[in-house]
């Protein structure tokens, strides 16, 4: 995981006042402790990007007022907003099955942690991190790649 | 899949993974055996496994691979391409000059007003925007809060309108640029900083008596005019109606409040200067507003926000917990500019500033210091033909001083030469200068401090340095600094706790191949922090685990002889039965009488008679 990537903090910022505001204005959430704070922000940040990837998509089929005139840039980014939706749907399907590792990807992959505050947060050793982690995201990738070529 | 179904093919796989090739195989076929579907399935997680982590498959951070959504969504090369307004174009009274720029939330002209004759910034808001509801509620806000202050610093908003189906808001023409661009990461001077501040101040001190908080002040949104550095403080669509006016104000209050922003371009913010109340979702009111200044007032000065850390997660968290690095270090931030930015930013709203006026008095009061100061530094250096007479001043004065004091010399050392000819004949002089002796013999001192990590609610606290010996709860962790006053050889052990023989397992943790080069010679003045790297953990086993301190002036030949258990291979237990009691009765024996324990806030300073200090650290955990 680069936690380090620079080349898009702005945007990141960007979205993450957003997902803010929307958790600070969401009157009912008063999180009892660190742990239960980056978990809230892990599935807030998620809700956020979800939305967005499906208002694209939306726009994309035509739906919306909203034109796309750069055909390149919508295909791209079209591209990765549905592999965004496939993803959540996948991790909704392993929450089912397995909650916990499909929390570890939550935090790990919305909530920018890394395994030993992820340990934390689920109290869990920092290998049964590293393990859940190899292992769900075995799992997500093979889903993936299955709707793909269906 | 079943989750019994899954939890079959976890257990393989977590074992699977650990092996490679044909051990692999082996392992998966000898598991699945007589089942020939489990077994392909946990192969094919297997081979997901392999290609997963050679593509580095989400890898990064979905906020990442979702800015790149955003940042295309926004397409403002689209809107560069194709402006929905030309030049010489005339929406309603307003007659379009030139394009000021475009973001998420629509584009910005410059357009001259025909009826008034005056220049104007219209943003005209994007067709989707118009047709959002909640987003053309957030743009009647703004107009509605912000053409309600009239106050210089404040945008003047002029219209908020609708004309052949464009939906504009018509401000006042700043020429100039915002704070964050103008700041650009660069330092301002105290003065400069404190003059922005004051009028930021100002603007919300207009802002607060009429109840309306801004919520999002930041240095993206505050404009600097370019003709006279006039601060402007801008979007109040966050701002928020409190109690008093609110009926004035909206007629449906809570959507207001669950506003938020969805709109990339406009998003360009921050979550940096949030205070903490907001972090928290606590009901927040002018003091929120107060904290944003005192954050951005410490970005100006030092040229980095106070809290920033890699994930919106961190930063708030450093919002919430964290002091900001202390402001000492710069020697150009007054000791007064200092404590304003700490009130301003204490953690809790009662201890802040109570309101903008306040602190804009103190401000103005620093600032009229800084305007003296520099006065009187002008004095200093100004004038060329005053300090050159005050040169030639301190030339006179200083060649009086040096013949003064050849003259001295000259007597004293004319009186020391009768001195000592009176003593050699037998005459005791009472002007003779005594040696007064600054050490009273050998002795070993050793400072050592004890810095602790908490564990708490599944995270680790922020580290504080511990006085004493106090008890430590299991998840806790320690490291220990030590600093060596005179040069000397550190030893240093640790003793688990007592099983049922009587002589306990050591651990050789200093020297080691990786502390000091396996030397245990240290020079004057040296730090160590054991371990070097990382921490030591207190597990769920409780009793009482000593650490053993050896600082001797000469080397230890019982204690260099196991400096070779100090390696990970063999977890630096002395694994040798018969050199481990050595060290043990050695560490005994030496250990009486104690040293001289002086415990400070946070170093502790050992002080032993000789060449030998030997003292054991006593961590207690429960």
């Amino acid at each position: 995981m680069s936690r380090e990537r620079k080349g898009h903090t702005l945007q990141t910022t960007a979205l993450i006042n957003e997902a803010y505001v929307r958790l600070v204005d969401q009157k009912n959430v008063h999180w009892a402790n660190r742990s239960h704070f980056f978990a809230i922000s892990a599935q807030i940040m998620r809700r956020i990007l979800i939305d967005h990837a499906r208002r694209y998509a939306y726009a994309k089929r035509g739906g919306g007022a909203q034109q796309v005139s750069l055909e390149e840039a919508a295909a791209i980014s079209n591209a990765r907003g549905s592999d965004l939706l496939r993803l959540d749907e996948a991790l909704k399907t392993l929450a089912e099955m397995d909650p916990r590792r499909s929390q570890v990807v939550e935090l790990r992959y919305f909530g920018g942690l890394n395994n030993e505050e992820i340990a934390g947060v689920l109290n869990v050793s920092e290998n049964t991190v590293t393990r859940d982690w190899n292992m769900a995201r075995a799992w997500l990738y093979q889903q993936l790649s299955e709707s793909a070529a269906n | 899949m079943s989750p019994e179904r899954w939890q079959q093919i976890s257990r393989i796989f977590k074992s699977a993974i650990s092996l490679d090739g044909e051990a692999r195989a082996a392992f998966i076929a000898n598991q699945c055996r007589g089942d020939e579907s489990l077994r392909s399935e946990v192969e094919k997680l297997m081979a997901a496994h392999q290609q997963a982590s050679a593509e580095d498959f989400i890898g990064g951070q979905a906020a990442d691979e979702g800015a790149v959504l955003l940042l295309d969504e926004g397409d403002d090369a689209a809107e560069e391409q194709n402006p929905r307004l030309n030049k010489g174009q005339q929406v309603g009274s307003y007659l379009i000059l030139d394009r000021l720029g475009a973001g998420g939330m629509g584009e910005v002209y410059l357009a001259k007003d025909s009826r008034l004759e005056r220049t104007v910034a219209l943003k005209v808001l994007s067709p989707d925007i118009s047709a959002d509801n909640r987003r053309m509620q957030r743009f009647r806000q703004e107009a509605k809060v912000a053409s309600s202050l009239n106050q210089p610093n404040i945008l003047t908003i002029y219209e908020f309108g609708e004309v052949d189906g464009l939906t504009y808001l018509a401000t006042e023409f700043i020429d100039g640029e915002t704070l964050r661009r103008y700041l650009h990461n660069k330092r301002l001077k105290p003065a400069e900083t404190v003059d922005i501040a004051i009028q930021i101040l100002t603007a919300l001190e207009a802002a607060h008596e009429a109840h309306i908080v801004h919520r999002d002040i930041k240095p993206e949104n505050v404009m600097m005019r370019h003709r006279d550095r006039l601060v402007k403080v801008l979007d109040f669509g966050l701002a928020k109606v409190t109690e008093k006016r609110s009926r004035a104000f909206t007629e449906n209050q809570s959507e207001a409040v669950t506003e938020f922003r969805t709109t990339p371009g406009v998003l360009m913010g921050t979550i940096n200067y949030m205070s903490p109340e907001q972090a928290r979702a606590l009901p927040v009111d002018e003091r929120t507003d107060i904290w944003s200044v005192g954050v951005m007032l410490y970005e100006m000065l030092t040229g980095v926000m106070p809290f920033s850390g890699p994930t919106t997660s961190h930063t708030l968290v450093q919002i919430l917990e964290k002091e900001p690095p202390a402001l000492a270090k710069l020697k150009e931030a007054p000791a007064e500019l200092q404590r304003i930015i700490r009130k301003a930013m204490a953690k809790s709203p009662d201890e802040r500033y109570q309101s903008a006026r306040d602190m804009a008095v103190d401000l103005r009061t620093l600032r009229k210091q800084l305007d003296q100061a520099e006065v009187l530094a002008t004095h200093d250096t100004g004038d060329t033909d005053r300090t050159d007479q005050w040169r030639e001043k301190k030339r006179v004065l200083l060649v009086a001083l040096v013949a003064m004091l050849v003259v001295t010399v000259g007597f004293l050392t004319f009186s020391v030469w009768r001195a000592s000819r009176a003593r050699s004949s037998g005459v005791v002089s009472t002007s003779a200068p005594t040696p007064i002796p600054t050490v009273a013999g050998p002795e070993r001192r050793l400072t050592y401090s004890i810095t602790v990590q908490k564990f708490r609610d599944g995270v680790y606290k922020d580290p504080y340095n511990v006085r004493g010996e106090i008890n430590f709860e299991a998840g806790d962790r320690i490291r220990v600094n030590f600093n060596t006053p005179q040069p000397g050889h550190l030893y240093i052990f640790s003793e688990g706790p007592r099983g049922g023989s009587t002589v306990p397992e050591l651990l050789v943790l200093f020297p080691s191949p990786t502390a000091n080069k396996g030397l245990s010679l240290l020079t004057a003045d040296q730090q160590i922090q054991v371990p070097e790297e990382s921490w030591f953990k207190f597990d769920e086993q409780e009793g009482v685990e000593w650490l053993w301190l050896v600082f001797a002036e000469d080397a230890v030949p019982e204690l260099e002889s196991v400096k070779e258990f100090a390696s990970k291979e063999n977890k630096n237990i002395i694994t040798d039965m018969t050199k481990n009691r050595i060290v043990y009765e050695f560490l005994t024996a030496q250990s009486n009488p104690k040293p001289a324990v002086d415990r400070g806030e946070e170093l502790t300073t050992l002080t032993a008679p000789g060449k030998l200090l030997v003292y054991a650290v006593r961590l207690e955990h429960h």
